[in-house]
């Protein structure tokens, strides 16, 4: 099973994107990834709410699930490693 | 010579009534004002002349002349100068103060030029102060606007946020640029369009505040590159044919690729190496939502750039004379231009502010219309 991590938006509003096998991660990596999506998805507020623009957009997949995560968004630290590895692949 | 009442047909009189500004001199002051007639001049003569005119008079009368929305007739209603008073001839000045977030993800960061003081050693610093001056100075020379809110806001801006950040931003209360990545990417501070794009979001903000999704989103990034373009040519004293119409040229590496071409939608880069080719569509045909973009607003907003474009190049001269004051005008009626809007709902605010400026049968506003008309809206 894959995760993906996609940023959009931006001033040049392209998206980019990066993907993980977790196949080699604990199984405790994937009950926090599926829970945290969960949770994401339950107080998703429209984005359009805020007054940034041009900013970017992070959305999350994984196992058929989609959430927004935005730069505030705090992850459970099991997570940090998997997400920042993901940030660093994004590729257009 | 015009009447006040009998300006709209441009075939008699291309100068609409808001035109016959009037000045205060000094011989004057004591019994009210002295009327200025711009009369039979030519459409240059008679721009420069306005020019002239809206520079020599106050703030409080732009500001008066902005908030009647120009209304034909009502130049003698507005009657600019009874309601001067000693506080509101203070001329409004531009205040810029420019941040060094250290390459942190940290906002404002730390003070490094204010305004008034002297360039200092790093050029994106100046780079960004010099663009808000630009963005300032044509809000209120054109538009009569004091800065943001028109109310004399202060422009803060943050430079080299976060480590090779590449991109810039409006964050509700202030602007803030990157460094780029050095690859794909150079500062965002690179280009007066952008610095101008981010203000503008600012100053849709204070007025119709459209939202950011589908295609309210997409007018608002449309309205963020106008402006910005806009800033850049009277920057460089560009007509409509001397400008490139783009947007990002320095910013995206590559002498032959910009981030976007209000002249010319999906042209901006062909076949980067990282990027591919700028998916911008010219027209409704090529309208698409993007999830990931907020519905596409920086994609479908090449539509109403492209609007723009066709209807100032047709009008010709400088397009802030015009058609930038026509989009001007729309952009701060927010019952033309609700929070939710449409492109046809902004299509008709362009239309009707045209007519109000030039007359219902004027060339503009029948550029604006074709405009419209050519990009399927």
């Amino acid at each position: 099973m894959k995760v993906k991590l996609i940023q959009g938006g931006g001033f040049m509003g392209r998206t980019k994107s990066a993907e993980e096998d977790l196949t080699e991660y604990s199984p405790d990596v994937k009950q926090h990834l599926e829970d945290t999506l969960e949770e994401l998805q339950k107080s998703a507020t429209a984005n359009t709410d805020s007054a940034k623009r041009d900013d970017f957009n992070y959305f999350i997949e994984y196992n058929g699930n989609r959430a927004q995560l935005s730069e505030d968004t705090e992850l459970p630290k099991e997570l940090h490693g998997l997400v920042d590895k993901l940030k660093n692949d994004l590729k257009y | 010579m015009c009447t006040k009442n009998a300006c709209f047909n441009p075939g008699q009189c291309i100068i609409p009534p808001y035109m016959t500004i009037k000045l205060i001199s000094a011989s004057d002051e004591m019994q009210g004002f002295t009327k200025l007639s711009l009369g039979n001049f030519s459409v240059d003569e008679e721009m420069r002349g306005r020019r002239q005119a809206f520079s020599k008079i106050t703030h409080t009368q732009k500001i008066t002349l902005a908030n009647e929305q120009f209304q034909p007739g009502d130049g003698e209603k507005a009657s600019l100068l009874g309601i001067q008073s000693e506080e509101s001839l203070i001329t409004p000045k531009v205040n810029r103060e420019v941040y060094d977030a250290g390459h942190q993800p940290v906002q404002p960061g730390k003070l490094v030029r204010k305004e008034g003081s002297a360039p200092v050693a790093d050029k994106d610093v100046n780079n960004v102060y010099d663009y808000a001056g630009a963005t300032w100075d044509l809000y209120y020379s054109i538009f009569g606007r004091n800065s943001i809110d028109n109310a004399g806001m202060k422009l803060i801006q943050t430079v080299h946020y976060r480590k090779d950040y590449q991109n810039a931003f409006w964050d509700g209360k202030q602007m803030v640029y990157g460094d780029g990545d050095g690859k794909i990417f150079s500062s965002f501070t690179s280009d007066i369009d952008i610095a101008g794009h981010e203000l503008t979001h600012g100053v849709v903000q204070y007025e119709c505040n459209l939202a950011y999704q589908d295609q309210s989103g997409a007018l608002n990034e449309s309205l963020a590159d106008v402006f910005g373009v806009m800033i850049k040519q009277k920057a460089l004293n560009q007509d409509v044919k001397a400008s490139n119409w783009l947007i990002g040229e320095n910013t995206l590496i590559g002498s032959n690729y910009a981030i976007r071409s209000l002249k010319a939608p999906g042209t901006a880069y062909v076949n980067h190496p990282d990027l591919g080719t700028d998916p911008q569509p010219a027209d409704m045909s090529g309208y698409s939502a993007d999830p990931n973009d907020n519905g596409g607003v920086h994609l479908n907003s090449g539509i109403p750039n492209h609007a723009f474009y066709l209807a100032a190049f047709n009008v010709g001269g400088f397009s802030w004379e015009k058609v930038g004051m026509v989009w001007y005008k729309a952009m701060c009626n927010k019952s033309l231009v609700p929070v939710n809007a449409t492109f046809a709902d902004f299509k008709a605010a362009t239309i009707a502010e045209s007519a109000k400026l030039f007359g219902a049968s004027d060339k503009v506003t029948k550029a604006v219309q074709d405009a419209w008309k050519t990009v399927g809206v």
